[in-house]
């Protein structure tokens, strides 16, 4: 044997050894992962196979909750409740993120850190909390909102009869849980736009629109990616905060694909079929992680 | 750039750590406080039979709204805890929200671990998993309904429940607006509206008629008084729903959460809570079940109330229901279990549980005595009421572990949100009827 491939053989050697210890520091999390991600998943494949009524009952039929599920009117109306929701919550919830981040970092503005522990709070609250504050704000017959309104001699606000109420109070509600941790993600981006970029705009004679068109937004955009994507999951997943704010009234006007998964499983007992649609949500949810991480692969390249 | 990496690697090192350490300390947790719940666990009950005699057997129950019902059950549990200190067994209660009972069992039946006895309106869901009772002192004809499967007995009556009317008597006095309290008196639903209306017209802090539990046993009582029925008397597999009673039934239900109307949305849909809104002295009348009295009791105090007769439709009906208290199968302290249902059920003991608790006896020959006055009322309505409810139910108990317990309730959450009118609601009705009950047709 050459020393240059002896020498190969050694490096190749080292390397195994490193790829084993990598291994080993990455075991833990693999096995979380398996245990409580790939397993479930697996389970919950078998589950929609069947017609298993949470009890006893579990017999293998095929499709058949699939066919169901996308012939099921209601399935499709419930998706579009949910893309509705997650199409008003992600932008409504970017822009006020932004917003705030942008207040926050600013020179002039006093207290920051205190504001940005309370916008952060909410975040830590859990999110039955949410949903049980913001009831008592929007509450039809006790609700805050709507006492002001009757003080104030105008007429109360259907906030739990009327389907454009109710929506609303769940994308207010949800914007307000959520935006904390996009704020911080923001902060940090902002933070990292080059100082010398803006002053050199300002010298040029950029007004302040100006300089954030050109500047903060290209500069934002892998955080952006990031954290519209991060949004649209978690508007996709929504479920406590609404069971507890509006129960998915009226009607099922609120009813956001989690809480329908919930309730067809443990009200009605068709745990398969319920299985099924989580299926179709686990799709939907893969392909928006996909393309994040995919965003994210970019980013880093750049 | 390789310090960011190493950092970011030690962070997610740390971060995986700790999420491990945490999924591990929770895991132990819960394992340990499910096994202290759970008396009924397994092994911890193989263990306890295996222990030398001495060692105390401790029986869960599990059970929700005792405290908010005035904690009844509590006070017979230490009441027996008391008398079977000395033999080894002792029962626990695990008190959690109504609405989570269902998920609980399915959950805890999953992984084996139920609970050694369940007080709850429906064992029928859960037949595979309950105790018979044939080898206790106990029989079905010691209850008023029917607590059994294929010929043996599986859950006792532990309180009958029914559905009435109670109004603000405060706000019908001032309006000088009288009130049925004897047959004759009834009202029609017409004269009720009429009298709902003028009450909120001439008190100032009335601004609701009428508020109706999130319910499918209040709905369908106001349906069966219109003449609705579910299943044909004359053939049980036949679907009746869907007639024209049922659809004026149903119209007139809508009509009083329109606008203007005498009820509320908020509280149709369930979003607001009818009892929470009447506590409020801010409604005429609830339309109830007899078990929010004693709540009544306790917490109003800014105002009087007190039960009435409901008007009637074309029939007189009310809505009889209750709860079943029934040991759980395969949890190992089975016998003790019995022993504990058999204590309950002594008359003396028994009779104490209804009295505390205001509640309408489940068992025959039991006459408590009640601290909450107007409770004949509701007999009186059970008494008055035609036979179709009891006909619908026993047909339905017929159909063990297909439940189509919320269905009418759905449909008018839709109806209530705009999505369904009374065609629709029918539809829907008989579409989840045909695809949940077998060998039934329209």
């Amino acid at each position: 044997m050459s020393r240059t491939s002896q020498a190969a053989v050694i490096r190749r050697k080292r390397g195994d050894y490193r790829q084993k210890w990598a291994f080993l520091f990455c075991l833990p999390n693999m096995l979380f992962f398996l245990v409580f991600f790939v397993a479930p998943a697996i389970v919950g494949i078998w589950y929609s196979l069947t017609n298993y009524n949470g009890l006893k009952r579990m017999d293998f039929i095929g499709l058949e909750n699939y066919i169901e599920l996308f012939k099921d009117p209601e399935f499709y109306k419930i998706l579009l409740n949910t893309a509705k929701f997650v199409l008003v919550y992600v932008p409504l919830g970017y822009v006020a993120a932004l917003g705030m981040a942008m207040i926050l970092v600013s020179d002039t503005m006093k207290g920051s850190t205190i504001l940005r522990i309370l916008i952060y709070w909410p975040t830590l609250l859990s999110t039955i909390m949410v949903g049980l504050t913001w009831k008592w704000i929007f509450g039809e017959n006790f609700g805050l909102i709507n006492y002001l309104l009757e003080s104030a001699g105008l007429p109360r606000i259907g906030w739990s009869s009327n389907a454009v109420a109710a929506f609303l109070t769940t994308v207010i509600a949800g914007v307000w849980a959520g935006c904390g941790t996009n704020m911080l993600i923001f902060i940090g981006a902002l933070k990292q736009i080059p100082e010398e970029l803006k002053d050199a705009a300002k010298i040029d004679g950029a007004n302040a629109w100006e300089i954030f068109k050109a500047i903060t937004i290209p500069h934002l955009r892998p955080v952006t990616f990031m954290v519209v994507m991060l949004s649209a999951i978690t508007g996709f997943k929504e479920f406590a905060m609404v069971q507890t704010l509006t129960n998915g009234g009226p009607g099922t006007a609120t009813t956001y694909m989690i809480q329908y998964i919930y309730t067809t499983g443990f009200t009605k007992l068709r745990v398969g079929y319920a299985s099924a649609a989580s299926m179709v949500l686990f799709v939907i949810l893969l392909v928006l992680s996909f393309l994040q991480s995919k965003a994210m692969d970019s980013g880093d390249e750049q | 750039m390789r310090k960011t990496k190493k950092l970011m690697a030690l962070t997610c090192a740390a971060l995986m750590a700790s999420a491990l350490l945490a999924g591990c300390s929770s895991d132990s947790g819960s394992a340990e406080t499910t096994a202290a719940a759970a008396g009924g666990d397994t092994a911890a009950a193989a263990e306890e039979e295996a222990a030398p005699s001495g060692e105390t057997v401790e029986l869960e129950l599990l059970i929700s709204d005792d405290t908010l019902e005035g904690g009844a059950m509590a006070a017979m549990v230490e009441k027996f805890n008391e008398e079977f200190k000395d033999q080894g067994i002792q029962v626990k209660m695990n008190e959690i929200a109504y609405a989570d009972m269902q998920t609980q069992i399915q959950n805890r039946a999953a992984v084996n671990e139920l609970p050694a006895l369940v007080k709850l309106s429906n064992f029928r869901n859960y037949i595979d998993y309950v105790l018979p009772l044939d080898g206790s002192s106990l029989t079905q004809d010691d209850f008023s309904r029917d607590g059994s499967y294929d010929g043996k007995l599986y859950a006792t009556m532990v309180n009958d429940t029914a559905v009435g009317l109670i109004i603000n008597k405060t706000a019908f006095d001032n309006a000088g607006v009288s009130y049925p309290t004897t047959e004759e008196e009834r009202w029609t639903w017409d004269e009720f509206i009429a009298a709902l209306n003028e009450v909120v017209e001439k008190n100032d802090n009335i601004n609701t008629g009428l508020v109706i539990d999130h319910s499918q046993q209040r709905i369908q009582t106001i349906l069966y008084q219109f003449g609705m029925q579910y299943f044909d008397p004359a053939d049980e597999t036949r679907l009746a729903f869907r007639s024209d009673k049922t659809k004026q039934g149903i119209d007139f239900i809508l009509d009083m959460y329109k606008e203007g109307g005498v009820s509320k949305a908020s509280v149709g849909t369930g979003t607001e809570n009818a009892q929470d809104v009447f506590k409020t002295g801010t409604v005429a009348a609830h339309l109830a079940g007899n078990w929010v009295m004693n709540d009544y009791t306790e917490n109003i105090t800014d105002f009087e109330w007190c039960p009435v007769l409901m008007p009637k439709g074309e029939n007189i009906a009310t809505c009889l229901g209750g709860n079943y208290l029934y040991a759980m199968n395969g949890t190992g302290v089975e016998e003790e279990s019995i022993k504990f249902l058999e204590w309950f059920y002594q008359p003396e003991n028994y009779t104490e549980y209804c009295s505390i608790g205001n509640y309408l006896p489940g068992m025959k020959g039991i006459n408590p005595e009640y601290t909450v006055e107007g409770l004949d009322i509701f007999n009186m309505e059970i008494n008055a009421s035609i036979d179709q409810p009891n006909y619908d139910s026993t047909i339905t108990n017929k159909h063990t572990g297909e439940n189509w317990d919320n269905v009418v309730r759905d449909a008018f959450d839709r109806a209530i949100g705009g999505e369904l009118d009374s065609d629709g609601v029918m539809d829907y009705v008989i579409n989840e009827q045909l695809k949940i009950l077998s060998d039934v047709h329209e």
